[in-house]
C-alpha cells in the first residue's frame, strides 16, 4: 500500500500514531473487559470517568503542583495521583452506589444503567466544576523533542512514552491476574462467583477493588492522553464507543482480545486517511472520484463498520470466550 | 359488623388503588381527552393575560403571567407527545421483550434527518435531481413522512440484523455503539446534514391533501398534527402488543429458552420487534423536527437514547402508559429547572448533571417508575383485600 | 457443633423448609436422605449463608451465622461441597486447590497441605497442570472434594458426591470420606446410594418435603425397611 502518492515516512508516521491510539484503547478495553467479566457490568461509564481523570489530572497538574515545582513535576505527579485518586473515587462509588443493586431483580441492567446514567451526569458536573470552556494541558518540558525526525516522520518523545507506558502497564495486568492470588480470585469470581465465596473469600472486597482498578485504568489513560488533546467534558463520548468496538471485535471476557483488537484498530484507525493518497483511485457509484478529505474523515466511521462485519461474521469477536479470562 | 370498617375507606393505599384502577381502565381516555382540549386552555390562558393587560389589570396579569411560568405551554407539550410516542415505541422492546437499546437515538435521528433532508434539498438549484424538483414544487408532508418510515424500517431491519441476536447487556453495548455511527456519519457528511449546527432551511411543510402548513408558524395546528400521528401509532402499538405476537414477546422476556421450545422463532421475533420499534421511533423522530424547522444534531445523539430510556424508566417499564407519565415528568422538570428555578440557582443550567444524578436514584430507589411502583401497590392491596374478603367468608361459613 | 434449629426457608413465595432442626456433633458424620427435591440441598445452601432463613437460628460452635454471608461462614469452618461440583473451569488443578488457602494462610504453606490432599487423591497430582474443563466428571467431583477441604473446615457438607461416577472414583469417594472423618473432620452427608451412606455414618435424618421425619442412628435405620420404604421408596 504505501507505494505511488504516499512517502515510506508517512506511512510509518501513520503506523506510529496508530499505535499511540491504540495503546489507549488497549488500556480502557482492558479495563472495562475486566469488570465485565467479574461483575457483569458493563460500564458505559468508562469514558466519562476517563473524562474525569484528565480534570483530576489538570487539577493535580496545573493548579497544584505546577505553580510551585514546574510542569515537569506537575505532569508526574499528575500521572502518580490520578490512578490513585481515581482509584479511591471508583472504589467509594462501588461501595455507595453500585454495591446497592446487587441481587436485586435486573441486576445487570440496572448496572448498566447507573453506570449511563453517569455518563450522562459526569460531562455537566465537570462543567459546574470547572467551567464550561475546555482546559490546556501542554506536553511537559521533558517530552517536547523527537527522538527521530525525518521529512514527514516525527516520532516525538511524548507519544512515545505513551507507548511505553501502555505496554508496561498492559504486561503489569497479565501478571496481576494471572500470576498474583488477587488475579486468581478475579479469575474464579469471573467464573463462578458463589464458590469464591464458599471458599471464604470477601468477595464484595474484590468486586471493589477490580471496579475501583477498572476506574483507575480509565482515569490514567485520561491523564495521559490530555497533553496530546486538550481536556474537554465530552472528550470521553467517542473513546467510549470506540472502546465498545475494540471490545466487540477483539472479544469479550479475553485478555489477549482487546490488546490485539486496539491494536489491529489503531493502525485501521490511522491508515485510512492514507488511502485517498495512494496511486489507487477509488469512485463512488456516479462515477465521481472519492477525494482524500473523504478519507481524512472516513476513519472514525470504517471502525463502526468493521465491528459490524465482525459481528456478523464472528459474534464473539476475534479472541471472544464464553464468560471467562481464559 | 363494627363501626370501624367505614372510617379506613380512605387510607392513602386505598385512593392510590382507586386512582391506579380508573387509569388502568380509562386511562388513555382521560388523557387523550385532556390533551385534546389543552391548546384551548393554554390558548385562553394566553388570551386572559392579554386581555387583563389591555384592561388595566396588570397586577392580576402579572400573577397570571407568573403562572404561566409553571403552566406547560403548547410547544413543550408537543414534546412531551412525541417522546411519548417514542417512549412507547422504545417500551415496545425494553418493557414487553427485556430488551434493552441504547441505540434508539439513531432511528430517531434518521427519522428526523429524512424528513429534514427531503424538505431541505428537494427545491431548485440544490442536490436534488431536476425531476424530482419539478415533480414536488412544495414537497407534501405526507410524502416525507411515508418516506420516513420506510427509511426508518430499513435501518431498523438492517440495525436488527446485526445485532438483535445480542443478549442482555451486550446487546446495549452493541446498539449504543452502531447508534454513533450515525451520530458521526450526520457529523461528518456536513454538506448534507447541516452537521453541528444542525440541518436549518425546511420552510416548506405542508400537508398536500389538506393544504395546511404546519411548523413553527402556529403551534396549535401543530401540537394537532403531532397528537393526531401520536394517537395513530400508539393506538398501533396498543393493539400489536395486545395481540399473540405480543404474549410472545413477554413470553420472550420472561424466559428466551421456554419460548424457543415452544416452537417460536425468537431470532425472528426479536427482530420484529426492534424493527416496529425502531420504524416507530423515525416516525417519532421526524414530528419532532416539525414544530422547531430544525433538525437539531442532539436529535442523533447518544443522550437522546439516555433521555428516552430515563422517560420510559421514570414512568415504569412494566406498563404501557408509563413512557407518557415519564415524559411529562422529564421535560416539564426539564423546562422548569432552565426557565424558572435557574433564575433563583444558578446551578440549574447545568441540566444533564441533574438529569443523570436523577437517573441513577431511580434505578436505585424507584427501579419500577412512577406507574409501576403504583401498581405494585395496587396489586398488592387488591391481594390482601381478596385475602381478607375469603377469610371472612370462611369464617362466615365456619362460625366456631 | 452445628445446631439448626427450626429454620424457614423460602425460595421466592413458595416455602421449602419447615421449621427444620438439626445438630452435628464434633467429628461426628451424619446422613441426611430425602428424596429428589425434598430440601436437602436447599438446607446444605442456608446452612452456607446462600440462602436466608425467614425465621430460625443457626449457630456454629455458638456463634451465629444465620444472617452471615457465605464466606464468613466458610471461615467459621463449613465447607460445602455442591452436587453440581463447580470447579473453576478456567483456572488449574492446581489453582483450584490453591484458592481455598488463600482466606487460610495466604497460601504459604501450600506444600503440606497439598502432600495430604495427593495422598488422598492421586489421581489429582497427574493432573495438576490440566484446567478444570478438562477433566472427567469424577475428577472434578474429586477436585471439589479437595478444593472444599482447603479451607480447613470442621465441618464438611457433601452433596450427593458419587452421582453419576463410575465405581471406582464411588470407592475412592467413600474412602476419603472415612479417612477425613479419622481427622476429626464431621461430614453432613447428603447421599442417595443409602447403604453407603448409612454404613459411613452415625446418626441419619430423614427429610420429606421440607420438614424432619425421622431421626436416628444409621444402624437402626438399615435394619429398619419399613421407614426407608415411606420415606426414600427403597
Amino acid at each position: 500500500m504505501p507505494s505511488g502518492g504516499v512517502e515510506f515516512s508517512e506511512f510509518v508516521q501513520h503506523l506510529f500514531l496508530g499505535l499511540v491510539q491504540g495503546s489507549f484503547w488497549v488500556l480502557l478495553a482492558l479495563g472495562l473487559s475486566i469488570v465485565f467479566g467479574l461483575m457483569g457490568i458493563i460500564n458505559f461509564g468508562h469514558g466519562a470517568f476517563y473524562m474525569l481523570g484528565a480534570y483530576v489530572g489538570y487539577t493535580v497538574s496545573n493548579l497544584i503542583f505546577t505553580p510551585i515545582f514546574g510542569p515537569n513535576v506537575g505532569f508526574i505527579m499528575a500521572i502518580v495521583m490520578v490512578p490513585v485518586v481515581m482509584f479511591g473515587i471508583g472504589m467509594v462509588f462501588e461501595k455507595y452506589v453500585i454495591s446497592n443493586i446487587y441481587n436485586t431483580e435486573n441486576e445487570r441492567f440496572s448496572g448498566v444503567l447507573i453506570m449511563f446514567g453517569m455518563s450522562i451526569f459526569l460531562p455537566d458536573f465537570v462543567r459546574l466544576i470547572w467551567g464550561r470552556p475546555g482546559k490546556p494541558f501542554n506536553i511537559p518540558p521533558m517530552f517536547q523533542f523527537s527522538l527521530l525526525k525525518t521529512g514527514t516522520l516525527d516520532i516525538t518523545a511524548y507519544r512515545s512514552f505513551t507507548i511505553i507506558t501502555a505496554a508496561v502497564l498492559v504486561a503489569l495486568l497479565w501478571v496481576l491476574i494471572y500470576r498474583t492470588n488477587l488475579g486468581m480470585m478475579i479469575r474464579a469470581g469471573t467464573n463462578n462467583n458463589t464458590m469464591v465465596k464458599v471458599l471464604g473469600i470477601n468477595v464484595s472486597r474484590i468486586w471493589r477493588l477490580t471496579f475501583g482498578l477498572g476506574i483507575a485504568l480509565a482515569g490514567f489513560s485520561g491523564v495521559m492522553i490530555a497533553p496530546l488533546f486538550a481536556v474537554d467534558a465530552t472528550m470521553g463520548e467517542l473513546i467510549l464507543v470506540q472502546t465498545f468496538i475494540v471490545v466487540v471485535v477483539g472479544g469479550m471476557g479475553s485478555f489477549i482480545g482487546p490488546v490485539i483488537g486496539g491494536l489491529i484498530l489503531g493502525q485501521l484507525w490511522a491508515l485510512t486517511p492514507l488511502v485517498g493518497r495512494t496511486q489507487y483511485v477509488v469512485q463512488n457509484w456516479t462515477g465521481t472520484v472519492i477525494g482524500p478529505d473523504f478519507w481524512e474523515k472516513a476513519s472514525d466511521i470504517l471502525l463502526f463498520i468493521v465491528m459490524a462485519v465482525i459481528l456478523l461474521l464472528r459474534p464473539r469477536g476475534l479472541f471472544g470466550q464464553e464468560g471467562a479470562f481464559d | 359488623m363494627d363501626s370501624a370498617a367505614p372510617k379506613n375507606r380512605f387510607t392513602p393505599k386505598e385512593f392510590w388503588a382507586w386512582i391506579s384502577e380508573v387509569f388502568d381502565n380509562y386511562g388513555i381516555l382521560i388523557l387523550a381527552g385532556l390533551l385534546l382540549v389543552y391548546p384551548f386552555f393554554f390558548t385562553t390562558l394566553n388570551d386572559s393575560i392579554i386581555w387583563l393587560e389591555d384592561n388595566d389589570w396588570e397586577t392580576s396579569a402579572e400573577i397570571l403571567a407568573e403562572i404561566r411560568g409553571f403552566v406547560p405551554s403548547t410547544p413543550l407539550m408537543i414534546q412531551i407527545l412525541i417522546y411519548t410516542l417514542f417512549g412507547i415505541a422504545f417500551n415496545i422492546l425494553l418493557g414487553n421483550t427485556g430488551m434493552l437499546s441504547l441505540g434508539h437515538c439513531a432511528f430517531f435521528g434518521v427519522g428526523g434527518y429524512t424528513v429534514g433532508i427531503m424538505h431541505a434539498w428537494i427545491k431548485p438549484d440544490t442536490y436534488a435531481p431536476d425531476w424530482m424538483v419539478s415533480a414536488f414544487k412544495v414537497l407534501p408532508l405526507e410524502i416525507s413522512l411515508i418516506t420516513c418510515v420506510i427509511v426508518s424500517t430499513f435501518v431498523a431491519w438492517l440495525i436488527g440484523t446485526i445485532c438483535s441476536s445480542k443478549r442482555g447487556v451486550y446487546f446495549a453495548m452493541v446498539t449504543l455503539s452502531i447508534s454513533m455511527i450515525f451520530y458521526y456519519s450526520a457529523q461528518t457528511f456536513d454538506d448534507l446534514t447541516g452537521g453541528t449546527d444542525g440541518l436549518g432551511g425546511l420552510e416548506n411543510m405542508r400537508l398536500g391533501s389538506i393544504n395546511l402548513r404546519v411548523g413553527i408558524m402556529d403551534a396549535n395546528i401543530t401540537y394537532y398534527f403531532v397528537f393526531f400521528l401520536s394517537v395513530v401509532f400508539i393506538a398501533i402499538i396498543w393493539q400489536i402488543l395486545r395481540s399473540p405476537f405480543g404474549h410472545v414477546l413477554r413470553a420472550i422476556r420472561e424466559n428466551e429458552d421456554r419460548a424457543r421450545i415452544c416452537g417460536y422463532n425468537v431470532a425472528k421475533v426479536r427482530l420484529m420487534a426492534f424493527t416496529m420499534s425502531g420504524a416507530i421511533s423515525g416516525v417519532a423522530g421526524a414530528l419532532a423536527i416539525i414544530y422547531g424547522e430544525t433538525v437539531p444534531i442532539e436529535n442523533i445523539h447518544f443522550i437522546t437514547s439516555g433521555q428516552i430510556v430515563i422517560i420510559t424508566l421514570f414512568g415504569g417499564a412494566g406498563t404501557f402508559l408509563g413512557p407518557a407519565v415519564g415524559s411529562f415528568i422529564y421535560w416539564y422538570l426539564r423546562q422548569l429547572m432552565s426557565v424558572e428555578f435557574v433564575k433563583y440557582l444558578a446551578i440549574f443550567q447545568y441540566w444533564e448533571a441533574w438529569v443523570g444524578g436523577i437517573f441513577v436514584l431511580i434505578v436505585l430507589f424507584v427501579p419500577s417508575g412512577i406507574l409501576g411502583t403504583i401498581r405494585n401497590m395496587t396489586l398488592e392491596y387488591r391481594e390482601k383485600k381478596y385475602l381478607a374478603k375469603q377469610a371472612a367468608a370462611e369464617a362466615a361459613a365456619d362460625p366456631e | 457443633m452445628l445446631e439448626v434449629d427450626s429454620i424457614n426457608t423460602f425460595y421466592g413465595l413458595s416455602h421449602v423448609l419447615h421449621d427444620l432442626s438439626l445438630k452435628v456433633d464434633e467429628g461426628e458424620a451424619v446422613a441426611f436422605l430425602g428424596r429428589n427435591g425434598a430440601g436437602k440441598s436447599t438446607t446444605m445452601k442456608t446452612v452456607m449463608g446462600l440462602l436466608t432463613p425467614q425465621s430460625g437460628k443457626i449457630t456454629m460452635e455458638g456463634a451465629d451465622i444465620t444472617q452471615a454471608e457465605a464466606h464468613t461462614v466458610s471461615l467459621a469452618g463449613v465447607s460445602w461441597i455442591p452436587e453440581d461440583r463447580q470447579v473453576f473451569t478456567n483456572l488449574t488443578v492446581f489453582e483450584n486447590l490453591k484458592i481455598s488457602r488463600i482466606p487460610i494462610d495466604g497460601a504459604k504453606n501450600l506444600d503440606t497441605h497439598l502432600d495430604w490432599i495427593f495422598s488422598l487423591f492421586p489421581r489429582l497430582k497427574e493432573r495438576i497442570n490440566n484446567k478444570g474443563n478438562q477433566l472427567s466428571g469424577g475428577e472434578q467431583q474429586m477436585l471439589t472434594m479437595a478444593r472444599g477441604l482447603g479451607t480447613e473446615p470442621k465441618l464438611i457438607m457433601v452433596d450427593e458426591p458419587t452421582e453419576g461416577l463410575m465405581p471406582a472414583y464411588v470407592e475412592t469417594i467413600e474412602n476419603v470420606l472415612v479417612e477425613i472423618q479419622k481427622k476429626g473432620i464431621a461430614i453432613l452427608l447428603v447421599e442417595q446410594n443409602f447403604r453407603m451412606a448409612l454404613s459411613i455414618t452415625k446418626r441419619a435424618y430423614l427429610i420429606e418435603k421440607g420438614i424432619i421425619q425421622w431421626e436416628g442412628a444409621s444402624a437402626d435405620l438399615l435394619e429398619d425397611q419399613e421407614t426407608r420404604m415411606r420415606y426414600l421408596g427403597v
